[in-house]
């Protein structure tokens, strides 16, 4: 086990050093950095370019130019955006903000999927499998955005009203300021008052193909032979279902998890351009559109990380949860 | 009163085991199967029950009848009455306290029989204490080791903390049966344990079977379509075809003296090593019928070589041939004293899939590749 | 007595004059098909879908015809007004245009994305995930680890990124290329792995043995075993095609000129409250058609496999 998580963990390395190489590529290969001053009037001197070039080094060659970024990377520098602020206390702040939405779409996809896709399996062909069929369907077929601008045009607004204050909050990820005049408590109800729809609406995409495929795990696991054999030893029902059955059937849903990451991530960029979140995802569309190298690098970068972080996770998780391939 | 009650073979209380009139249907999208048409046996304490028959003949149907582990859509009616207690209609509550404990299971394939995940002493443990919860972890897994070194595991105490892939298939059948032997069972139903493990294997799961019924004096019900396997262990044989028992009685009688065709046709597609001169195997030709819509009749008609146009107008019932040996046919007088099967059966094996009443898929003509025989 | 006729394959072979090698294999194929039709015919989601999947494509190209108004076309008279006034039946939007207009032409559009996106995709997906498959070892190990750097970035960005750059391809076509360049990654997986099955079974070693050429393997032997997870996912990328440039024209990064279904949902979004009828009509349409390219893509799959229907024991 420790030897197959030491080689998982240099194979996750190499792999991300080869990401990298793939982002810088992609990422220089679409961006002209100097492009907003092109069109500038009054047009800029050739001084002015010669010297913003040399700044932004983009004199050099390819690979001296990856390397000097990556090196920098190593060292926490993430470079500058548009050749000033620097972009990695920036990529770190918002990342905070988007990370909250994330982790708790992710979490609560997960815990929906799990009970909706056993209460399904088990209750197969009855109301409730139609019932909730029914649903995961439309939830699959639902653009994001257009759910989201549901949620946050009329369901907001109805429910507020209902309980007659601002409870859920349709704009940014907290109050303007709030920072400044708020104690913690109220800062984090804030915060969970701005969090409620967006986490909804990202985690309602997730939920529905992941309850699908957990039940259809589930289905799978309950026609085995050793389920059989545990009723036949005398073990209870509910026993049997959680022991032998949820415990077989969610070690593919790690797998599925890890592998959905980078759809959620687009989700997530989505969500916040519908709820104006001040994060990951508004970096991202504001640096394309000024075609700002260094943040988009380090966004991606970001991105990287965490897809393969996960993927290892996932990895070791299955290990853990399924001796069978602990060997390998 | 039922025909069954003409019969005097049947044990008297003191039964461990008593099925009476077992009948299981099954809807399907093709119409209501019927499984399982009429069963009645009993079993005697420590008696070793041979139940012989085909795919589909419904010997595995009446074992997860008895022990109330047919999908929910399955309709059972009858009596199975486990040391005088019905056991049908029961909840799963008082159920499950007898699975385990009063009857056990053996399944047919070792592969997939145990679960994957926990260690092979835990499910063997998991048992152990599910039927005495005053036992703590640590005497359940003494027990497992102690049981997994009766069934000739080598090695067994650091074995009982290895997974099922870790095991053969016949080291996996040996978990099997020492789960099934754990809690002292009245009752270890095995169905068709070695007909997935290879001839070498198989000798060596049956004895461990013998080992777990002698340790247990458990009354056992061996369910398998192999004569062979019969021979050796069972005090009675049951032979069922389409969802009936069609010949009853001790398992001399039916080997030597079968008085119904078809028990007359197994015994001649077995090959046996002990006879001298070299006979030709005497194959049953066709395939069982489907249960969807049983034509009036003998379902064995359209294959049995007596067959008269009589064997049409109804289904025969058991009947006593001779002392505890009952036979479903109207012309079991007639094979007495014949039991070679070759004088009934053909021995040409060439058109087994010859078109038979209801069911099988008639065959094509193929203009001749030779090497085409399959 | 009997006479010496050997027993076969159960159904009768329709072209017994062919080659040999065929005859084992595509017979299988032929009687199967057959089978495979009838289960998706009894699945009355999935005929529900593909019926009204139907009726949407032939009003969508048809209407156009009988339909007064253009989709185009500027009704100063009626800007902005509600469904069923000035005989627009779902009304307009700010510039006059008639919405059920605009909406049949996004779904032309939409589709003929759809289709140039997943055939793209097929191709690419097919070519790699049999060349690596088939091939194995380094072609096998480059081309999946290169398929594994891609996954490592979100899909999405990804495309954002690349359509950014191109700002000439805000068409229809464009996008469809766009989203078919990055749509194979899945396909080329799956059917590695299923060729990695396949190559196994004794017909291709029986194949190889007749003196087989790759290709005439490949073709005649693996596709046809791969039909199942070819049309099924190519029926669910369909659906995802479809979502996905509507995300990409709500972020500013779709169809600029023209117009297409995801335009119209994600114009839709901003006059939510104002004209309910911009956001609802083209938003449900949408998620209808995604449905029923769904349901369709769920009975193919039970189609061809339908162990999964009845399962418990």
């Amino acid at each position: 086990m420790f030897f197959f998580t030491i080689r998982r963990l240099i194979s996750s390395v190499v792999v991300l050093l080869a990401s990298s190489m793939l982002v810088f590529a992609l990422a220089v290969a679409s961006f002209d950095p100097l492009a907003p001053y092109r069109t500038r009037q009054p047009a800029p001197s050739p001084e002015f370019f010669a010297s913003l070039r040399t700044q932004l080094h983009l004199d050099q060659p390819f690979f001296v130019r990856y390397f000097t970024w990556l090196g920098g990377v190593l060292t926490g520098d993430f470079g500058q955006s548009n050749g000033q602020t620097p972009v990695g206390p920036i990529l770190m702040q918002r990342l905070g903000v988007t990370a909250r939405m994330v982790v708790a779409a992710m979490i609560l996809a997960v815990l929906l999927a799990i009970i909706v896709g056993v209460l399904t399996a088990v209750r197969q062909y009855k109301p409730e499998d139609y019932f909730f069929t029914f649903i995961t369907y439309v939830l699959i077929a639902l653009p994001t955005f257009w759910f989201a601008a549901l949620l946050k045009e009329f369901v907001a607004i109805q429910f507020n009203q209902v309980v007659g204050k601002t409870v859920l909050y349709t704009v940014g990820e907290q109050s303007a300021g709030i920072n400044l005049y708020g104690t913690s408590s109220e800062i984090f109800y804030d915060r969970l008052g701005h969090l409620v729809l967006p986490t909804i609406s990202l985690a309602m995409l997730s939920f529905a193909a992941w309850s699908r495929f957990q039940r259809a795990s589930m289905l799978d696991v309950l026609g085995s032979d050793y389920i059989r054999l545990a009723r036949a030893k005398g073990l209870r029902r509910g026993n049997v279902l959680v022991r032998h059955g949820l415990r077989n059937a969610l070690i593919p849903l790690t797998t599925i998890v890890a592998l959905n990451v980078g759809l959620i991530m687009g989700g997530a960029v989505i969500t916040e351009t519908v709820f104006v979140w001040h994060g990951m995802g508004e970096y991202l569309l504001m640096s394309i559109q000024r075609s700002d190298l260094y943040p988009l690098l380090g966004w991606m970068m970001v991105a990287a990380f965490f897809i393969i972080t996960f993927n290892l996770i996932a990895d070791l998780l299955y290990a853990v949860l399924d001796p069978r391939i602990r060997l390998t | 009163m039922t025909p069954q009650a003409r019969q005097t073979d049947e044990p008297a209380s003191g039964a461990v085991l008593e099925v009476t009139d077992l009948d299981v249907q099954f809807p399907t999208e093709d119409g209501l199967v019927r499984a399982v048409r009429g069963v009645s046996y009993g079993l005697r304490p420590g008696e070793v029950l041979g139940v012989v028959g085909e795919s589909g003949s419904g010997k595995s149907v009446t074992s997860l009848a008895i022990m109330g582990l047919l999908p929910s859509n399955a309709r059972v009616t009858g009596s199975v009455k486990f040391r005088g207690q019905e056991l049908l209609g029961m909840g799963d509550k008082d159920f499950s306290r007898i699975r385990g404990k009063g009857i056990a299971m053996i399944f047919q394939d070792p592969m997939t029989s145990l679960d994957p995940v926990y260690k092979v002493g835990y499910q063997i443990s998991e048992t152990v204490r599910r039927h005495d919860s005053q036992l703590s972890k640590k005497a359940a897994k003494a027990r497992a080791v102690d049981l997994l070194d009766l069934v000739g595991i080598p090695n067994a105490r650091d074995r009982a903390d290895n997974f099922p892939h870790e095991f053969s298939g016949g080291m996996r059948q040996r978990v099997v049966i020492a789960i099934a032997m754990a809690n002292q069972p009245d009752i270890i139903i095995a169905d068709e344990p070695t007909t997935a493990l290879d001839v070498t294997v198989q000798a060596q799961v049956l004895e461990v079977l013998k080992t777990a019924m002698d340790e247990t004096g458990a009354a056992t019900v061996l369910i398998t379509h192999d004569l062979g396997v019969v021979a050796g262990v069972a005090d009675r044989v049951l032979v069922m075809y389409a969802g009936r028992v069609v010949e009853r009685g001790a398992v001399d009688a039916l080997y030597y003296k079968p008085r119904m065709p078809y028990t007359l046709g197994l015994l001649g597609s077995l090959p046996r090593l002990d006879d001298a001169e070299k006979q030709r195997l005497t194959p049953i030709k066709g395939s069982p019928p489907s249960m969807v819509n049983p034509p009036p009749g003998c379902p064995f008609g359209p294959r049995c070589p007596l067959h008269i146009t009589a064997c049409d107008d109804e289904e025969p019932e058991l009947v006593e041939v001779e002392h505890d040996h009952s036979a479903a046919c109207i012309r079991h007088e007639e094979l007495a004293g014949h039991a070679d099967p070759a004088e009934f059966f053909d021995t040409d094996a060439s058109d087994i899939s010859e078109p038979v009443v209801g069911d099988a898929i008639p065959a094509a003509h193929v203009s001749g590749r030779p090497e085409e025989n399959l | 007595m009997t006479t010496a006729e050997k027993p076969t394959l159960a159904k009768v072979p329709q072209e017994e004059a062919k080659q040999e090698v065929e005859r084992e294999f595509t017979i299988k194929a032929r009687s199967q098909r057959e089978q495979i039709m009838r289960r998706f015919v009894r699945n009355k989601q999935a005929m529900g879908g593909l019926l009204l999947f139907a009726i949407i494509l032939l009003v969508a190209w048809i209407g156009p015809l009988f339909y007064p108004f253009g989709f185009n076309e500027l009704d100063g008279t009626a800007r902005s007004v509600p469904p069923g006034s000035n005989g627009h039946i779902l009304g307009t939007e700010g510039l006059g245009r008639d919405l059920l207009a605009q909406i049949m032409r996004g779904i032309q559009r939409s589709t003929l994305i759809i289709l140039i996106a997943v055939a793209l995709s097929l191709v690419v997906g097919m070519t790699v995930g049999l060349l690596a498959g088939y091939y194995g070892k380094w072609v096998d190990n480059v081309l999946m680890r290169l398929v594994d750097l891609i996954l490592t970035l979100p899909t999405l960005v990804v495309l954002i990124v690349v359509a950014s750059n191109f700002t000439q391809a805000r068409t229809a076509i464009g996008i469809a290329i766009i989203l078919g360049a990055f749509g194979w990654l899945d396909l080329s997986r799956i059917l590695r792995s299923q060729i990695l099955g396949l190559r196994e079974r004794e017909f291709i070693e029986a194949a190889h043995a007749l003196g087989a050429s790759d290709r005439r393997v490949m073709f005649k032997h693996l596709i046809p075993n791969m039909l199942g997870s070819i049309i099924v996912w190519a029926t669910l990328a369909a659906a995802t095609t479809i979502l996905l440039e509507a995300s990409l024209t709500y972020l500013g990064f779709g169809v600029a000129n023209d117009t297409s279904l995801g335009k119209l949902v994600s114009d839709g979004v901003s006059a939510a409250q104002t004209r309910p009828w911009l956001f609802y009509f083209p938003g449900i349409m949408l998620l209808v058609i995604a449905l029923c390219i769904n349901l369709i893509g769920d009975g193919i799959r039970d189609a061809f496999d339908p162990s999964n229907k009845r399962v418990r024991a």
